[in-house]
């Protein structure tokens, strides 16, 4: 006879996930985690990386995943509270400070991430690292915003059209 | 002549630009970019690449920035040349949701004369 347990045993303790980074560094984590990732959330909801199976991340090395995992283990508890409308001031803060923390880092490292946070999907991530990316270009001219997200230097045609456009909108200049 | 980095080194700060990006960002990244600007970055930033005139052409992004804004701003009208030389101007109201979108487009201004185009 099934004992009852069984039932609350698979719901008591939380169901983990393997993801499995490019470099063939495997990960567990919660499954309410990384559901924070719509790319994933299918396959997990249809039963796929438990076990030995794990999920293959191709385009994310495990250095990125580590970060972006503890990102998500950081937000999962919001998440699964539907944005924790009964979140306390002080919980709310500290998701802040831990935010503001997170994108407290080199620029390579912030490309990996907006990369990651794009291919996987996850919605609050893809908004931190734009913001980041937003207030990085804030204030600079187009000459250092292009340089800032890797254009290459303008051709003579684009440069006029530079020229012109900060000549029409001045004040945007100022 | 007065080139661009000249006029660009007298009003602003230079500083040292690291890239951030070894390639261009994914589109969608981009637009999410966008729309956590201020106007004046919106429109240096119209001024960096076809990319960000494309933007402004697209009619969800003004209607995604007014999502993004209608929670803590006053009503607005959006003003933006939708061509590379800059001699017309499109505006997208911003009042009363995103529905409301690009109004009308001011096109070959001439003495007194101007054509409006209105979409649909």
């Amino acid at each position: 006879m099934a004992a009852p347990e069984s039932g609350d045993g698979n719901n008591g303790a939380a169901r983990m996930v393997t993801l499995i980074s490019s470099d063939n560094t495997r990960f567990e984590v919660e499954a309410a985690a990384a559901s924070l990732s719509q790319t994933l959330q299918l396959t997990i909801l249809d039963g796929g990386g438990g076990g030995g199976d794990g999920i293959p991340l191709p385009n994310v090395d495990s250095a990125t995943l580590s970060k972006v995992l503890e990102y998500c283990i950081k937000h999962a508890p919001a998440a699964a509270n539907g944005g924790a409308p009964n979140a306390t001031a002080v919980d709310r803060a500290e998701l802040e400070r831990f935010d503001n923390e997170f994108v407290n880092i080199d620029q390579s490292v912030l490309y990996s991430l907006i990369m990651a946070a794009h291919n996987l999907e996850i919605e609050g991530l893809q908004s931190l690292v734009a913001k980041k990316v937003a207030d990085m270009i804030k204030g600079k001219s187009p000459m250092e915003i292009r340089r800032t997200l890797g254009f290459p230097d303008p051709t003579p045609e684009e440069q006029a059209e530079m020229n012109a456009h900060m000549l029409e909108y001045g004040w945007a200049y100022e | 002549m007065s080139n661009f980095h000249d006029m660009a080194a007298s009003n602003m700060r230079m500083t040292v630009v690291v890239p951030l990006t070894p390639g261009v960002l994914p589109e969608e990244m981009m637009v999410e970019v966008f729309l956590r600007l201020p106007i004046k970055s919106i429109l240096r930033f119209r001024a960096v690449c076809r990319f960000g005139l494309r933007c402004f052409l697209q009619r969800n992004f003004a209607a995604e920035a007014v999502l993004m804004d209608s929670a803590s701003s006053p009503p607005k009208l959006f003003f933006t040349s939708p061509t590379t030389s800059f001699d017309a101007s499109s505006v997208f109201g911003t009042s009363s949701g995103p529905g409301d979108g690009l109004l009308f487009t001011l096109n070959d201004i001439c003495g007194d004369f101007v054509s409006c185009l209105r979409p649909d």
